[in-house]
């Protein structure tokens, strides 16, 4: 690759991961905060109090997200003074954020204070179908096929298992029970299942998104190595990637695809 | 979706969770909240959300149907039975006296008069119950 090029590449991703790293870690409380799932304007003095309460019970700590920003930031201070390329540092980055998702909701998942609940079922495939789950579990091995270029070999593990990770967080929280106090249960109900639509679908998200930028990265450099691309099952995989990808991006869009369908947003309680 | 739809468990009760689920339950079908043929979440759904072992709910379902309130289908799960014992009009009086002798004899055990119960109710936000209209 031109040297000009590998130092611009690892220029710009060094300082995104740092820029990034910095935001997560400034910002973990706000990632945390339940309320950024609702307008203001929806927001009345009964969905306040339901959110309050809601936030009372899910009790999530920003302490994973800092350390997770830290890390990424620390990665992204690595790839500017060359200890370690880009790709690896977005790989490891992507890895110390998935982390804490994972945990942030594997807790959540069994939070000891389950007391009340609606007899009525729940379908989670209304939220997410389990064969978007099953494309979504696809898509993050995509990027196992660089593992047939030693040097993105590790990258392209460590991207892998962030991005598994990640997926595993979306089927914890769309199957997870509901958390609800029973003080205000209808409010409760509706803040449990934009929560939970939201969660899910933003994950999912996040996680076909990975490999995305991966791919973006390693795919300059692979053309030029003379490629993995020239094998069948590698391109198969990379083409039913993108092809999730652009439906997926199509459903987001409301371009005629329709993978999920986002709940319009209006009066809550 | 109402708020009698939803039940809670308390564990410091001497009432054992079980018990309490099928209390709340057959109360629901007796409000009315719960019609027949609705379909209940699925014991694995219910024993997540109240935080309880499947086997307390599969154990509360099982009585509920013993007793002609649920009637299970199978794979398409448990729905309360087309025709349960609170359709019979005097099933349904009887069980509304006995829910309310004991609502009377807790306030009265905490040493509330018939005369204070009576103003508080008919003061209550919700509408005086006994109002005729």
């Amino acid at each position: 690759m031109d040297s000009w090029l590998a130092d611009a590449m690892r220029l710009f991703y060094g300082a995104f991961l740092v820029g990034f790293g910095a935001v997560v870690l400034v910002g973990a409380a706000r990632l945390n905060d339940i309320r950024r799932f609702f307008r203001r304007g929806e927001r009345t003095p009964e969905l306040e109090a339901a959110l309050a309460r809601r936030a009372d019970l899910e009790s999530l700590s920003p302490l994973p997200w800092r350390v997770g920003g830290a890390v990424a930031m620390l990665c992204g201070a690595l790839v500017l003074t060359r200890v370690i390329g880009p790709i690896v540092g977005y790989a490891l980055a992507c890895a110390s954020l998935a982390l804490p998702l994972g945990w942030t909701f594997a807790r959540l998942r069994n939070h000891g204070l389950r007391r009340a609940a609606v007899l009525a079922p729940r379908r989670p495939d209304a939220v997410l179908s389990r064969v978007w789950l099953v494309l979504g579990a696809l898509a993050g091995l995509a990027p196992l096929i660089t593992l047939r270029i030693p040097a993105y070999r590790l990258s392209g593990a460590i991207v892998t298992f962030a991005a598994l990770v990640i997926w595993a967080a979306v089927v914890v929280v769309r199957d997870m029970p509901a958390l609800l106090s029973g003080e205000d249960p209808e409010c409760e109900m509706q803040i449990e299942s934009r929560l939970r639509e939201r969660r899910t679908l933003g994950l999912f998200g996040v996680m076909l998104g990975i490999p995305f930028a991966f791919f973006s990265l390693v795919g300059p450099l692979t053309a030029r190595l003379g490629g993995a691309g020239s094998h069948p099952f590698t391109l198969l995989m990379l083409v039913a990637y993108l092809y999730v990808v652009a439906v997926w991006c199509a459903s987001f869009m409301k371009l005629g695809v329709r993978v999920f369908r986002v709940k319009a947003r209006g009066p809550v309680c | 979706m109402g708020e009698a739809d939803v039940i809670a468990v308390d564990h410091d009760l001497e009432t054992p969770p079980y018990q309490q689920i099928v209390d709340q339950i057959r109360a629901a079908i007796e409000r009315g909240s719960l019609a027949p043929g609705a379909a209940l979440p699925t014991v694995r759904q219910l024993a997540g959300d109240l935080g309880v072992a499947p086997n307390t709910v599969a154990r509360a379902y099982a009585d509920l149907q013993a007793e002609g309130w649920l009637q299970s289908e199978g794979r398409r799960g448990t729905r309360v039975a087309e025709k349960t014992p609170a359709a019979d009009r005097r099933a349904r009086v009887h069980a509304l006296e006995e829910a309310v002798a004991q609502f009377l004899a807790v306030l009265r055990h905490r040493g509330y008069t018939n005369d204070e119960i009576a103003l508080v109710l008919a003061r209550h936000p919700q509408g005086n119950p006994f109002k005729r209209r």
